[in-house]
């Protein structure tokens, strides 16, 4: 109450008030908020400061400003909104909403700093090139972020991704910010090669410790065989955990999670599909194991497959640079969001995306997957289920090329027409078929099918079905949701398949699309 | 589903020999040690440094990969697929539909169903059925209040269930007929009067009045929850004779629906309860709005509209949400909700000028129920204009 009887009369007074609370050892959530109420209705570079965590996400910040990091950036009339897209390092791009009259933000980066560098960019950019933000009506996912955001008030306590959750670091500058981004100089060449030789020799260390682990995974599938296969379940947890622990510190984290998640999606399917299930992942294993030993003798598509399912990444710029890597620049159709914590206590995100004008030699899916840390918070993709974009796609090379990054963005147009799939489930078998050999450690593969029927092929269980005598179950895990599909007449269909279940993404219908949207 | 159909891939491995392998590696190779097949054997020697097993192993499991699902002869379209989509009524347009799910996404935990029966309920006075697709989403809310289910929505119910107990499920069997009702089990009886009534609510009601008197108490009870659907002045005689019903449960079920007709002693009580929540004497404001959207007229006249927005418990309760100060106090106690409710659409703007200045956090619910009764009138009106068209 004397921080609010003070606060926007006198700042030094305002300030005093703010030290006589924290001296007497009251909450420091009242004087951040009682700090975030002396902020007045519009943004100043002062404020940003006052906001940003540290110099660093300053300088950060800094860097965003060129026009290129944000395909999108709007505000309503009034500006009392602002909303923005910016590509980042994920696969999807960031999306940035600021409210600037009470500084309340939401970005949807994984970034544990409040606010991150997107935020403050928003920021500054209203305060240095407000031209830059196009006049418009809020969308869904703006208006919904102010649907769902705490008040703010004095005493109101703030969730973490809105402004006032950490303390307020008012050493921050944006003009040191300016300064050093001049100042900064071309890196040493000396430095530039000593850095890459010590690159070079982390690699090879990291090659020989990966070979090493692979020879203990051979060893655990060859027990796991002589205890027999029939009894895995029961030890599965214990058994897939020891090992892959040891595969994370073998520097193999994508062997590992495949292991983790094994021991998860046995028991996803019935009892008597399990050994079966069991018998081909440790299979897969195996041949990852052994192709990435022989990686000199795989094609470069195959053995940078070999390598990635191991768990060497590919960083966004080095993807985006490499001019072999397949593009797809078309309309898309956003078919399906999904989000999954695996048991690396990480959330696996994934936005499919449908190619709305399907051509030879082109990819007709891509799947855009993310990984933010479950400590975070809730997150999920940015992407609505049902919208359009046009943009290009830079998949990851592959031999089964279906894993990419959003290379640019552009705003597509409100009524974008299904594509034409074809007919019947036999070509889309065949066309996993053909991904399969390609890639034999391949773990889905979308299949696109139309002229299709959605039956219940028992209590509980539904399949697709089509009039060339083919027929994929449905995973159960769908089944209400997917049960107005039946009888509604010929459907096209978007679906993820593993030779076992078919995971429906999106179908176009005869009263509408459905959409899957799990978090 | 009939047997695999064969893969058109070659893996030089036949059916048998996978099935042995597979079976060897079931039990382990502890017990059965492995016995590569022939057609393998020159690929193991080219590997010497590989330990055969796992050899085979790579070869089996992909082998299997390769085995496609088994085929499938069709079943046909159930009958209760069937009539969820013949249902004639049209289908909720999509700005609409958007704010429905809005409206469901944002209610509160407590009173979700009761929100999302009273927002389904107007849906279905604009004349129009809930997309199919979102009924797994809201059938759950909607399920217990018989007024919001149509064709399409106990159809989904019946597709739903796969014990084949569901009342619903009765519904969709042409067997049962206002002769031979009274054969069938409790749950199937209650859902065909309901079907009566909403038909032919006067018929229904005189099948109930039939089979009254010969019912035990706990089949009464039920059968008289069915006037639920329909439910108007002319049940008011039948309602007011069963008061005085043997059976409490009877009597309390009558008593109840008596209470939601205009002009009986219950309802003229609850609407006093609201006359006097509204000048604040004696009862909070939310729960007699509740009772309110949930009566048969389930919205308030343009005078009691105009009335509750003026009225100095309602302006005290939206000054109380402006100056709140903490999350608790600015949440709505359901008075903006039900407000949102019960309003006609001609009062909605004012409605919603005057909580503007309140946080979206606590106005967004009731915004949410007011917009869709507004995008509700104006497809009710563009569907009436498209209707007269066509009539034309």
């Amino acid at each position: 109450l004397y921080c609010k009887r003070h606060i926007g009369r006198d700042p030094h007074c305002a300030e005093n008030a703010l030290g006589f609370i924290c001296q007497r050892g009251l909450y420091r959530l009242l004087a951040q908020a009682a700090l975030m109420q002396m902020m007045t209705e519009t943004l100043t570079k002062e404020k940003i400061e006052r906001l940003a965590p540290d110099q660093a996400s300053l300088g950060a910040a800094l860097k965003l400003m060129k026009p290129a990091s944000w395909p999108m950036l709007a505000r309503v009339a009034d500006a009392s909104l602002l909303w923005g897209e910016c590509q980042g390092s994920g696969a999807t791009p960031y999306r940035v909403v600021v409210s600037p009259h009470d500084v309340g933000y939401k970005c949807t980066c994984p970034s544990r700093k409040f606010p991150c560098k997107h935020v403050l960019a928003v920021m500054w950019m209203h305060c240095d090139k407000p031209e830059r933000f196009e006049p418009g009506a809020a969308p869904d996912w703006v208006q919904d972020w102010l649907s769902r955001r705490r008040p703010k008030g004095p005493g109101a306590t703030r969730p973490m991704g809105e402004a006032g959750a950490g303390a307020p670091k008012p050493g921050a500058s944006m003009a040191e910010a300016v300064l050093e981004a001049e100042a900064a100089k071309p890196a040493d060449p000396k430095a530039v090669a000593r850095a890459e030789a010590q690159r070079q020799r982390l690699k090879e260390e990291r090659e020989a410790t990966v070979l090493a682990g692979l020879d203990e995974l051979d060893r655990w599938i060859l027990d796991q065989l002589s205890l027999g296969l029939a009894g895995f379940a029961q030890r599965a947890a214990q058994a897939t955990r020891t090992l892959s622990t040891r595969l994370v510190d073998a520097k193999a984290p994508g062997l590992a999670t495949r292991l983790d998640m094994l021991g998860a999606d046995i028991f996803r399917v019935p009892e008597q599909m399990r050994g079966d299930v069991v018998l081909e992942r440790l299979a897969a294993l195996t041949l990852i194991g052994a192709a990435y030993r022989n990686q000199e003798r795989l094609p470069p598509a195959l053995r940078a497959d070999a390598r990635r399912a191991v768990g060497w990444t590919v960083r966004r710029e080095e993807l985006l640079a490499d001019t072999a890597a397949p593009r797809a620049s078309t309309d898309w159709i956003v078919a399906a969001t999904y989000g999954e914590v695996q048991p690396d206590k990480l959330r696996r995100i994934e936005t499919w995306l449908l190619n709305v004008a399907p051509a030879e030699g082109v990819p007709d899916v891509a799947l855009l997957i993310d990984f933010v840390p479950v400590s975070v918070g809730p997150s999920a993709s940015p992407f609505t289920p049902g919208e359009a974009l046009r943009g290009e796609v830079v998949f990851y090379p592959s031999a089964a090329p279906l894993r990419g990054q959003l290379a640019t963005r552009e705003p597509a147009p409100d009524d974008v027409a299904w594509p034409a799939l074809p007919q019947g489930l036999h070509a889309a078998l065949t066309a996993y078929e053909a991904a399969l050999a390609r890639q034999p450690w391949l773990e889905h593969w979308p299949l696109a099918a139309s002229q299709l029927a959605l039956e219940r092929v028992g209590p509980q269980q539904l399949a697709l079905t089509s009039d060339d005598g083919f027929a994929v179950p449905i995973e159960r895990m769908q089944t209400d949701a997917l049960l107005p599909l039946i009888g509604v007449g010929p459907i096209s269909v978007l679906c993820t398949w593993d030779g076992r279940f078919a995971r429906m993404l999106a179908a176009d219908t005869a009263i509408g699309r459905w959409h899957e949207a799990r978090s | 589903m009939s047997g695999p159909i064969s893969s058109p891939i070659s893996i030089p491995i036949s059916t048998q020999d996978l099935a042995r392998i597979r079976q060897t590696f079931f039990l382990g190779l502890a017990r059965q040690p492995l016995a590569a097949p022939v057609q393998l054997q020159s690929l193991l020697a080219a590997a010497p440094e590989r330990e055969p097993a796992l050899a085979v192993l790579a070869i089996a499991g992909q082998r299997q990969r390769f085995a496609r699902p088994a085929g499938h002869r069709h079943n046909g379209t159930p009958e209760a697929a069937r009539r969820l989509h013949e249902d004639r009524r049209p289908i909720l347009p999509g700005g609409a539909r958007r704010l429905l799910m809005r409206v469901a996404n944002g209610a509160d935990k407590a009173t979700a169903d009761a929100v999302i029966s009273t927002a389904v309920r107007r849906v279905q006075r604009a004349g129009f059925r809930l997309h199919p697709f979102d009924l797994p989403r809201l059938i759950g809310h909607i399920k217990g209040d018989a007024r919001c289910l149509g064709l399409a929505e106990r159809a989904y119910l019946a597709l739903a269930d796969v014990s084949g107990k569901s009342e619903t499920s009765s519904l969709l069997h042409t067997e049962i007929t206002a002769e031979n009702w009274t054969q069938f089990p409790k749950a199937h009886r209650v859902a065909f009067l309901r079907e009566e009534r909403r038909r032919d609510a006067a018929a229904g009601r005189a099948l109930l009045e039939s089979v009254l008197r010969s019912e035990p108490a706990a089949v009464r009870a039920d059968l008289v929850a069915a006037l639920d659907v329909g439910l108007g002045p002319d049940d008011l005689p039948l309602l007011q004779g069963l008061i005085v019903d043997r059976s409490e449960n009877v009597r309390n079920t009558a008593a109840q629906l008596s209470a939601r007709v205009p002009g009986t002693p219950g309802y003229q009580l609850a609407a006093q309860r609201l006359a006097r929540a509204l000048t604040g004497t004696g009862f909070p404001l939310a729960p007699q709005l509740a009772w309110l959207a949930g009566s048969v007229a389930g919205m308030a006249s343009p005078e009691l509209g105009r009335a509750l927005l003026s009225s100095p418990t309602w302006r005290a309760i939206v000054e109380g949400l402006k100056e709140a100060t903490t999350p608790a106090a600015m949440k709505d106690d359901g008075t903006l909700v039900w407000t949102a409710a019960v309003l006609p659409p001609e009062l909605l703007p004012a409605f919603r000028d005057a909580i503007a200045a309140l946080l979206p956090i606590t106005t967004r619910p009731a915004l949410d129920l007011a917009d869709l009764a507004l995008a509700l009138d104006a497809s009710k009106l563009a569907q009436e204009d498209a209707d007269g068209k066509d009539q034309r």
